[in-house]
């Protein structure tokens, strides 16, 4: 059965310090250090695509799997809402160049936002296993300093660059599933590109959230046949620290299991997840972990992740 | 309807780091440290207990207990 065998990220060194930047919008630093939660914003280099992101963290994937050759790899997913140049041709298509991955690879685009790992986790552990493949890369990859105006209150203090890379293949150290999906088309308004810059109602955004995580996540559990005392931890979409904290609160019991950390990184969508696995959860001493993705669209997935011990 | 010990209820329930014993109906719940994202927190309690939605452009109105108890009077 198709699972994660290992997950790598790169994160680009230079940052914005929004401690230094916050009084310019007219908050405190307090607001950036209890409801935002994001002290640095990561910034990729102006020269540096989309493309240039997911390679790195591919490489850093390959460099810290053993055995894991680029010539094995046969499938690559790239979950992106900003990919190179205009969006076409698709952006895995110029990875599998840039890398020099197999040309007998299959490789596609995933356009979806902070619900899209988890998507993206399915689509491709499906394909695999519908196509009889053995080593796919799921990357996410979506630098919103493309598309973010910098005086913008709503968006500038929020997101940060960053890119992951997921392994995927048989005999995984967590198996994936079951899971839960959902999409609200009537929050297209919510975040959306006006022109070429990222437009948040972010009173809307945090409404949808509040009131539809918890009970997407109470609901898989159910699937699941769990109670939240039985997760270890839950890895949930790091939109902001208040938004994390309007949806732990609703698991009175189970609070402090879920994970906040985006201090370094920001918001970094699709990638906020798949950041948290690397750093709380492989080689920790977890065994069942949910993971919850949502926001543009508005579209979520909620799954369980678990250890495999076989 | 809701009163003003509902609005200190919700502010609690809405998990805001401020003392609801000090604030007066007429005080400005930003002075108190009631910041944006709070009020998020806080207008998603009062539907709760009001069965309404504070519009978006009735936001700017709501900075004190009693524009909020006479929000939802109305």
């Amino acid at each position: 059965m198709i699972g994660i065998k290992n997950v790598a990220s790169f994160i680009p060194e230079y940052a914005l310090d929004n401690l230094q930047r916050v009084e310019a919008f007219g908050e405190s630093s307090e607001f950036i250090t209890k409801k935002i939660g994001a002290l640095k914003l990561p910034r990729k280099d102006d020269t540096e695509e989309t493309s240039d992101l997911a390679v790195k963290a591919i490489e850093r994937l390959i460099e810290a799997s053993e055995g894991f050759e680029k010539s094995s790899v046969d499938a690559l997913i790239i979950v992106t809402q900003n990919g190179d140049g205009e969006g076409l041709p698709h952006t895995s298509a110029i990875v599998q160049q840039k890398l020099g991955l197999p040309k007998s690879i299959a490789a596609f685009d995933v356009s979806l936002g902070c619900s899209g790992y988890v998507y993206g986790l399915h689509i491709l552990k499906g394909f695999m296993e519908s196509a009889g493949l053995k080593n796919g890369i799921l990357v996410t990859a979506d630098p919103y300093s493309k598309i973010i105006d910098p005086d913008d209150k709503n968006t500038a203090l929020l997101f940060g660059d960053a890119a992951t890379a997921t392994w995927l293949g048989n005999s995984p150290a967590w198996n994936i599933g079951p899971a839960l999906f959902g999409t609200d088309g009537e929050g297209e308004g919510a975040l959306k590109t006006s022109g070429s810059c990222l437009t948040m109602n972010g009173r809307q955004v945090f409404d949808f959230a509040a009131k539809n995580v918890a009970p997407n996540i109470k609901a898989l559990l159910e699937k699941a046949e769990l109670e939240d005392s039985q997760v270890d931890a839950f890895c949930i979409h790091q939109g902001s620290y208040a938004i994390v904290d309007a949806i732990s609160r609703r698991f009175k019991g189970s609070q402090q299991k879920f994970i906040r950390d985006i201090g370094s990184t920001g918001n970094t969508v699709s990638s906020s997840i798949p950041l948290l696995l690397e750093k709380h959860v492989l080689g920790s001493d977890c065994k069942k972990v949910i993971i919850s993705g949502f926001g543009v669209g508005f579209s979520w997935g909620t799954a369980l992740l678990t250890k495999n011990t076989n | 309807m809701i009163t003003e010990q509902q609005v200190k209820d919700a502010i609690e329930a809405a998990g805001i780091d401020v003392d609801v014993s000090a604030i007066g109906p007429k005080d400005n719940l930003g002075d108190h440290g009631v910041d944006s994202l709070d009020y998020f927190n806080l207008f998603l309690e009062l539907e709760d207990i009001g069965g309404k939605k504070i519009p978006d452009e009735d936001i700017d109105k709501m900075k004190t207990i009693e524009a909020i108890i006479q929000f939802y009077a109305d």
